[in-house]
């Protein structure tokens, strides 16, 4: 029975009805908002919407983790440790500016298109992760470092085998964020010229289109909760293997 | 064998250690004893290369430290601290497993000395699977100390490794590591700035002092015969004399004086000895024979003599 209680076990479902039988509610849209027509967003199908969404998000966010975690590593060797601070200021800093100012700014560097869109996801999404990697590596006891590096682990060793299973927890909390952050941008990416669910709600607030501004911002929302759950699973198996001591 | 020949080592201008030469003999159980900042934890953590030398030889067994890879050296020494450093992802075996798999062991092989050491630190089998933070800090010293084991090292450095436990539990994994000691006959360096910790364990200790060597010697010499005002204080001062009782055994001093009342065993120490006099009110106790024939007794200027 508390398998139910998991909001994953329907929220999945209702994420698929949106994308494949949007459709169906046609009456629904007809009857609550009669000036619009098509009553459903039709330019494009929401599957293909979400597929788009969805790549820029993975590929961006897949990038910001590699970039992120790479910084966080080398910041935290030995002949890295100056570049901590630096690092540190700058995801603390950058993340204090909004997201829509990054997409912004990506515009004039890098013209409209899929360009900027992908741009300002990957480096927004690297501060999150950076932060959050030098935060779980940085806190991996001295106690158990020096253990490894007595018990005559090789630095890799010491990395692969201690350091990233103890941070790995506070790095995924760092992805999800990242990733949260970035379906939420990217939905904005639509007013530079990416294809995003954010098209129908861009498309809907500028014709004055309710309907389609309401589609868009379901699929996006329950698209972020889906993915926030996900992660929130995923977090808890790590944390199993991962007690703290 | 471990020999320190010349060493130093600084930060900055500050000397850590300086020129410090002294050898353990192989089985020998050495207690490098001085206050905070004498520089006995660098000591020993240069012995496995955790620090590198600044000046001089340290040579294992006649090879020189130097000479070896730094994992392959640190493979050979078992290292156990106060604050453990168990990695709590990581279950007790796969702690205790950490340098046989370094080293390649087949896992058969590993397995199997991961039951001996459970058993040689008498802990339960079923603590195997379990994790770090779910036992108590002294189960969690045994497995340090299993893990520094492990992988039958020649020498084992110890830095003050029951410094954070409670004196009933210090005292039992005290007695563990004497045993220990004497089954393996490892060849062990042991840091505490405890002066009890260091003559209950040793047969031999170094008494630093502003990484200097003041003075090195058996525990007997060193409460006879101290180099100096530092060692007689830090060795204990006024009390001295009850320390140099604590190391020798009433069988040293029994006379064959049977009296009556229950006896002492001979191997209890002249403190205890003493210890019992003032409780029982009495001048001279019983004491058992060793091989089972008509006891003795002891008497409170036998103590002296």
């Amino acid at each position: 029975m508390r398998r139910l209680r998991d909001p994953l076990l329907w929220l999945l479902p209702l994420l698929l009805f949106l994308l494949l039988g949007m459709p169906v509610l046609r009456p629904l849209f007809a009857a609550a908002f009669p000036g619009t027509t098509p009553p459903i967003y039709g330019d494009d199908s929401f599957l293909a919407l979400f597929l788009s969404h969805a790549g820029y998000v993975a590929l961006s966010s897949l990038a910001a983790a590699v970039i992120g975690i790479g910084l966080g590593i080398v910041a935290t060797r030995e002949w890295g440790a100056e570049f901590r601070p630096l690092l540190e200021a700058l995801a603390t800093i950058g993340q204090t500016f909004p997201p829509v100012a990054v997409l912004a700014l990506a515009v004039p560097a890098f013209g409209y298109g899929p360009a900027p869109t992908m741009i300002a996801l990957t480096l927004y999404g690297i501060l999150p992760i950076l932060k959050n990697a030098l935060a779980g590596i940085g806190s991996v006891s001295p106690a158990v470092r020096e253990a490894g590096e007595a018990m005559g682990l090789t630095p890799f060793q010491r990395l692969r085998d201690i350091e990233l299973p103890l941070a790995a927890p506070t790095i995924l909390a760092g992805i999800r964020i990242s990733v949260i952050i970035n379906i939420g941008t990217a939905a904005i990416g639509s007013t530079v010229g990416a294809v995003t669910l954010g098209n129908p709600i861009i498309g809907g607030l500028v014709n004055g289109k309710v309907a389609y501004v309401l589609q868009g911002a379901l699929v996006v929302g329950v698209f972020a909760i889906v993915t926030d759950l996900f992660f929130e699973r995923l977090g808890r198996r790590l944390r199993r293997f991962a007690a703290r001591d | 064998m471990i020999e320190l020949d010349h060493v130093s080592k600084s930060y900055g201008a500050r000397d850590s250690v300086s020129d410090l030469s002294f050898t353990v003999d192989k089985g020998a159980f050495c207690a490098v004893v001085g206050p905070s900042g004498s520089g006995k934890s660098t000591t020993l953590r240069m012995i496995n290369r955790l620090i590198e030398p600044g000046a001089g030889r340290i040579r294992i067994n006649g090879e020189d430290i130097g000479s070896l890879p730094r994992e392959a050296l640190r493979r050979r020494i078992g290292y156990a601290i106060q604050s453990v450093g168990l990695f709590p992802h990581w279950s007790i075996a796969d702690n205790i497993a950490t340098v046989p798999r370094l080293l390649k062991w087949p896992e058969e092989r590993v397995q199997q000395r991961i039951d001996e050491l459970l058993s040689l630190l008498q802990l339960n089998p079923a603590t195997r699977d379990k994790f770090p933070h779910q036992l108590s800090g002294g189960q969690q010293q045994r497995i340090g100390v299993a893990r520094a084991l492990a992988a039958d090292p020649e020498v084992l450095l110890m830095d003050e490794p029951f410094g954070a436990l409670d004196p009933i539990t210090r005292e039992a994994l005290r007695r563990e590591l004497s045993r220990i000691h004497q089954s393996t006959g490892k060849t062990i360096l042991f840091v505490t700035h405890d002066i009890d910790e260091a003559l209950q364990l040793a047969d031999v200790i170094a008494v630093l002092r502003d990484g200097k060597l003041v003075q090195y010697g058996t525990p007997m010499q060193l409460l006879l015969q101290p180099a100096n005002d530092f060692v007689r204080d830090f060795m204990g001062g006024e009390t001295l004399g009850l320390k140099l009782l604590a190391l020798r055994q009433v069988a040293e001093r029994v006379k064959p004086e049977p009296v009556p009342g229950e006896p002492i065993a001979p191997e209890t120490s002249l403190a205890e000895a003493l210890s019992q006099m003032v409780l029982r009110r009495t001048s001279r106790l019983p004491v058992r024979s060793a091989g089972g024939g008509a006891g003795g007794s002891i008497g409170l200027s036998d103590l002296v003599a």
